[in-house]
């Protein structure tokens, strides 16, 4: 025991710190979010210039733009950059705002590793982009790195490598900063079941990162050890086995999917009641689908790779375990049909961009389902079908649910209304536009395009001219978005409290904008 | 989270602060194997069959999971035992659970005569930092329920404030 050494405090409230040091200094929840969200915007536009790059070039056949080594970097570094620089770190950005609001809480539960988990991120991805400038330009294997196409890369090799362990380092630390708020620092009475869907499908999305960051990180460094240490991990010269790595990375490159997706469905599932004026149908069920996803997503690995050469049986079962994951999802769908059902609906725009989401991403869903049938994937395998799939998955999935997410709780975060007709023109541009850049991509996938390629066959010609059309439109309609962010930031008509009047949740009945720190007065939860 | 009570034997009234926390140790090492028990499984499988470089990733981020857990945890368990006697008042604070007959004690301790005990509430609520509480007495003073929201603390210090004028 010791004697407290009573002292005086002249301390007086004061607001944060202003200027640069702020922002860098930060551990406030509300500060590393913005930071989170718009370093997602920056390099969802530097991904989405990439993706322009690559449109612009297969506009026509032949090579008109870039070379292919540079073309096929573009398709790799865009991946790379909208996976873990865009997606993952705008719904981390999202929780960092979110959660401790939703659950009452008045911050994270670990502060400064929030500042440091953020600001890795600048480092990882300036460190992956400066590649393009060694020798031997940047990673053109693909984003999946397989070898030994990936080793066979120039300098930057080990940079993008290190990069990728700076941004898995990152996700860790924020995961397991998302799993000990949520678990620890919920308010008397936010019971595991009441908290509302966004917070449950991140716990598990954190969940899912922790159980599987280490087997990326552990590939990855074989991959380098291989190429610098002499290793055969991977080789077959030297009795490794290349396959093995395919088999290593989709058992964390899978339930990757899942982690862009599955925030994805809290955000809709906290929109759609909003609109609908109408609690959410089945939340009990919601909870249960998105950890049977979360489980499933552990024990389809192999759909990715059915063209290796593996046993009949082992086909089977991935393709029946892929097939159950329809199971669950369909259940998300149906209840977000439900509770719109006879509800008194209105379609501002984050209610625009949610059922966006349900109708493209069940498109994405079907697709999908096309795909997991080992048989026809044979067909489908490397082909513009699975380009168009993942990108009806991540884009009218993920990003319109991040769009959403931004235009529904921008209001809450600014304290200003955002502009509603660029909101609607946002969503209706970027919706015609998207479907005309990745819809004629199945047609392309199924009369045999192959994808990562910059030339192509001329029956190819008129579907690609029309999917790059779509693709410079839904480009250029983004910088509507950040216009209408900037918009709203800077001032507009003052949104109240409680912003719409069918929000339910802790947050809504904090100002708005919040108070640097949430709940300065104990929330009530019924 | 504040409780009060008395000790019927020394008539002492006793506040007791705690910060608010949602899971206990043995629920949060059930969560640690949840995700444990997978991650291990599969590293372990992995490195039996030569691929050992996963493993050691695994464990390092285990043990930060497990790190993070307890820091959160054990500042979680932080109690503070506000004893007002007839002529003293005992600011008591540590990770004990606050009871009358609690062994090992507490890891701070401060006395105040209780007649010139003052309570104060500074700041202001809804500004950018949350209200701080004080209690102290001739010119020393010692915070008390850092871990609380502002209702909680404007509520403790009426609270404490009537006890000290009873």
């Amino acid at each position: 025991m010791s004697t407290a050494t009573a002292t005086h405090d002249d301390h007086h409230d004061h607001g944060p710190a202003k200027g640069l040091m702020r922002w860098v200094t930060t551990t406030n929840h509300k500060d590393i979010g913005t930071l989170y969200l718009l370093f997602a915007l920056v390099m969802f536009f530097i991904g989405g210039a990439m993706a322009m790059v690559i449109r612009a070039e297969l506009f026509q056949p032949g090579m008109q733009v870039v070379d292919p080594q540079f073309f096929n970097s573009m398709t790799t570094v865009h991946a790379l950059v909208m996976i873990f620089g865009a997606v993952m770190p705008a719904f981390t950005g999202l929780a960092n705002w979110l959660i401790p609001m939703m659950i009452g809480a008045p911050d994270m539960a670990l502060p400064r590793m929030n500042n440091f988990s953020f600001w890795i991120l600048p480092f990882a991805f300036s460190l992956l982009l400066s590649t393009f400038f060694m020798n031997g330009g940047g990673p053109a294997g693909g984003w999946t790195i397989y070898p030994p196409l990936s080793l066979q890369m120039g300098d930057g090799f080990p940079f993008m490598i290190f990069a990728i362990h700076l941004a898995g380092i990152s996700s860790i630390m924020g995961s397991i900063n998302i799993v000990v708020t949520i678990l620890n620092m919920r308010a008397p009475g936010m019971t595991l079941m009441k908290m509302p869907l966004f917070v449950w499908t991140w716990l598990i999305t954190a969940y899912l990162l922790i159980a599987t960051m280490p087997v990326l990180a552990g590939a990855v460094t074989m991959l380098l050890t291989d190429k610098f240490a002499g290793t055969s991990f991977f080789s077959a010269a030297g009795g490794g086995d290349p396959v093995m790595y395919q088999h290593i990375f989709w058992f964390f490159g899978h339930p990757e999917v899942y982690i862009l997706i599955l925030p994805a469905f809290g955000i809709v599932s906290a929109i759609v009641p909003t609109f609908a004026r109408k609690p959410l149908f089945g939340y009990s069920s919601m909870v249960y689908a998105t950890a049977s996803i979360a489980f499933l997503s552990f024990i389809v690995w192999a759909h990715h790779m059915f063209t290796v050469g593996m046993p009949v049986v082992g086909e089977l079962f991935f393709m029946y375990a892929t097939m159950m994951i329809a199971v669950p999802t369909g259940v998300k769908v149906f209840n977000w049909v439900s509770t719109m059902w006879k509800g008194s609906m209105t379609f501002e725009t984050p209610m625009l961009f949610a059922v966006g989401f349900i109708i493209m991403f069940t498109i994405g869903g079907f697709s999908g389902l096309m795909l997991a049938i080992a048989p026809a994937d044979f067909q489908y395998h490397d082909t513009y079908f699975v380009v168009a799939h993942f990108h009806y998955v991540l884009v009218t999935g993920a990003v319109y649910s991040i769009m959403a997410a931004a235009y529904y709780w921008l209001p809450k975060w600014t304290g200003n209304m955002y502009d509603e007709k660029l909101g609607q023109m946002h969503f209706w541009i970027s919706t015609v536009s998207v479907n005309v850049l990745f819809f004629p991509q199945h047609f392309l996938g199924l009369a045999g395009m192959p994808r990562r390629i910059p030339d192509y066959s001329v029956q190819f010609t008129d579907w690609n001219m029309i999917s790059s059309i779509g693709g410079f439109v839904f480009g250029v309609s983004q910088l509507m978005f950040a216009y209408v962010v900037y918009k709203t930031i800077r001032g507009g008509e003052k949104a109240t409290d409680q912003v719409w009047e069918g929000a339910h949740g802790l947050e809504w009945t904090l100002p708005s904008p919040p108070p640097y720190h949430s709940f300065t007065e104990a929330p009530e939860v019924k | 989270m504040v409780t009060s009570d008395s000790c019927p034997d020394t008539q002492v009234r006793r506040v007791v602060i705690r910060p608010n926390r949602s899971l206990s140790w043995r629920q949060s090492m059930v969560f640690l194997g949840a995700i444990s028990v997978p991650l291990l499984l599969i590293s372990g499988v992995l490195a039996v069959r030569g691929y050992w470089l996963i493993l050691p990733f695994a464990g390092l981020e285990l043990a930060a999971l497990f790190a993070c857990i307890y820091v959160v945890s054990h500042a979680a368990q932080r109690c503070e035992v506000i004893s007002i006697g007839a002529s003293v008042v005992t600011v008591e604070k540590g990770r004990a659970r606050g009871r009358c007959d609690d062994a090992g004690g507490p890891e701070e301790r401060t006395e105040f005569a209780r007649g010139w005990v003052r309570v104060d509430l500074t700041g202001v609520t809804g500004h950018w930092y949350p209200r701080r509480l004080w209690i102290g007495a001739s010119g020393r003073r010692v915070e008390i329920g850092g871990f609380l929201v502002d209702d909680e603390k404007a509520d403790l210090a009426a609270e404490l404030r009537k006890l000290l004028s009873a």
